[in-house]
């Protein structure tokens, strides 16, 4: 005998024909360059560390003085 | 010494202890400065947001234990030993609990009306080790961003010197780090919200990835701005980001804007003044907590494999928004007597976090259970996150055999460059 919790609600659309949700024609563009803009962001990421490192040194610098 | 402190401490002894007591946790700041009082206020507010959600909650209670629905932290998954609260209607210890922390509130408000900030201190540190203690050991189910923002100013607020430098530093850095978990398509394409049925609230689709792009570049750039001097840009990126919670509440509704929105107005706005980098030996304990901050929300990129799609990691850090979920647990379990019984779970509400590891835990309690009574135990587990294809990423005849290890990759949650099974395409889901 086989008992089964809960009910099922989500509904699947089967992999035949099927496709992820619609995406604009500007998350389109997006997603086909995602490494791309990924890549964009780390790189700022970074630049504001060292932005911030180099005002700390520069303030501790101030501070020694 | 104020009047009631002599009263309640007339020693000698007593009294040094009070000093001391008050010099190693700097309360002659929390005396002297207005801001500081007023985020005071502002944490009192938050714990009394947070506790009115917690005293209705049954994760941290013991009949979440004994119904199996109870989850721990991946680093202390023995919290259920620990838990022996009883919620209504099943007892009355939680209510209890929370009523006493109630009635501290209201003594720390009295305490701050008298201005005895060492005791009004002390009372509300009560109310930090319970709040620090079920986020962080007794639960796993509670420890929601907010949580994390009231954690760290509350433990600057109450414990570190330079206080309002470091309240101040923190609340910014906490911006740019949440960024770390946004660097992801959720929010560079804006996927998490096209893949909901309502979209992003109150803007057309085709804005989604403008608005997304800006508040990571806000979050990560713009926030600093809030440290600068005081003038049009401080103010309008304050203005921004006052807007930006403000606007969030659509979604996450009031707590989380009443835990940041009243700091932020505090420390930015109402009271902001330009403060000077403290580097003496007595702000060392606030840049070791600024490190840990930084470790801690870079951890989850050491562990293999798509945290968006694992959630190993997920939680060490901030990780609001991070992507949209759905998922489909099903375990089969076949018993020593032949009967066989199917536990199926599933999830389409984009903010609950599909983590294996949360499902993987009740399922192990229910093989520990009926470890006596189970033959054997299979267990799938689908995955989809921002609309894209539910992936099978678990897969397994040893459910009751598994292990899971909170620090590195769990080899049998599947990543996308084991490349799962696609097992089919989820419609649009909800956020609730």
């Amino acid at each position: 005998m086989t008992n089964t919790t809960s009910s099922q609600l989500i509904v699947l659309r089967g992999l035949e024909g099927a496709s992820p949700t619609t995406l604009t024609p500007a998350q389109k563009c997006i997603i086909a360059h995602i490494d791309v803009a990924t890549a964009v962001w780390w790189g700022v990421l970074v630049l504001v560390v060292l932005t911030l490192i180099v005002h700390l040194a520069r303030a501790w610098r101030a501070h020694r003085n | 010494m104020t009047q009631l402190l002599k009263k309640l401490f007339p020693t000698t002894f007593d009294q040094r202890i009070i000093h001391a007591y008050q010099r190693f946790f700097s309360i002659q700041e929390l005396e002297k400065e207005l801001v500081l009082k007023w985020v005071f206020g502002a944490s009192l507010f938050s714990y009394f947001t947070t506790f009115s959600f917690w005293v209705s909650s049954t994760v941290l209670t013991a009949d979440a234990v004994e119904k199996g629905y109870a989850v721990c932290r991946p680093y202390f998954q023995g919290c259920t030993d620990w838990l022996f609260l009883h919620g209504l209607p099943n007892g009355y210890s939680q209510t209890v609990l929370y009523m006493g922390l109630f009635g501290l509130m209201l003594i720390a408000v009295y305490l701050m009306y008298r201005k005895e900030w060492v005791l009004a201190h002390m009372s509300i540190v009560l109310m930090y080790l319970w709040h620090a203690l079920a986020t962080f050991i007794l639960s796993g189910q509670l420890g929601g961003n907010y949580d994390y923002y009231l954690f760290v100013l509350t433990t600057i607020l109450l414990f570190l010197p330079h206080k309002e430098f470091f309240l101040k530093l923190c609340f910014v850095l906490f911006y740019a780090l949440s960024t770390v978990a946004k660097i992801h398509p959720a929010w560079v394409a804006g996927t998490y919200f096209s893949a909901l049925q309502t979209g992003l609230p109150l803007f057309p689709d085709w804005s989604i990835p403008f608005w997304t792009n800006l508040v990571i570049f806000m979050e990560m750039v713009g926030a600093w701005f809030l440290l600068s001097r005081p003038g049009l840009v401080q103010r309008l990126v304050l203005v921004f980001f006052i807007a930006f919670h403000l606007y969030s509440g659509i979604l996450v509704k009031y707590h989380y804007p009443s835990v940041v929105l009243p700091t932020l107005i505090i420390l930015f706005g109402l009271f902001y003044r330009k403060t000077p980098i403290p580097f003496d030996r007595r702000s060392i304990a606030g840049w070791v907590l600024v490190g840990l901050l930084v470790c801690m929300q870079s951890l989850p990129l050491f562990i293999p494999g798509d945290e968006k799609l694992t959630l190993e990691g997920n939680k060490y850090g901030l990780y609001m928004f991070e992507s949209n979920h759905q998922c489909i647990s099903t375990a089969r379990i076949t018993f020593t007597d032949g009967s066989e019984q199917v536990i199926y779970n599933e999830s389409a509400n984009a903010r609950a976090r599909c983590e294996p590891y949360r499902y993987w835990f009740r399922l192990n309690a229910f093989c520990k259970r009926n470890a006596a009574h189970i033959q054997s135990a299979a267990w799938t587990f689908d995955h989809s996150i921002n609309g894209g294809p539910f992936l099978r990423i678990v897969d397994t005849d040893e459910l009751c055999a598994l292990q899971y290890r909170p620090l590195t990759h769990n080899d049998w949650i599947k990543t996308h460059s084991d490349e799962p099974e696609v097992v089919g395409y989820p419609v649009e889901n909800i956020y609730d």
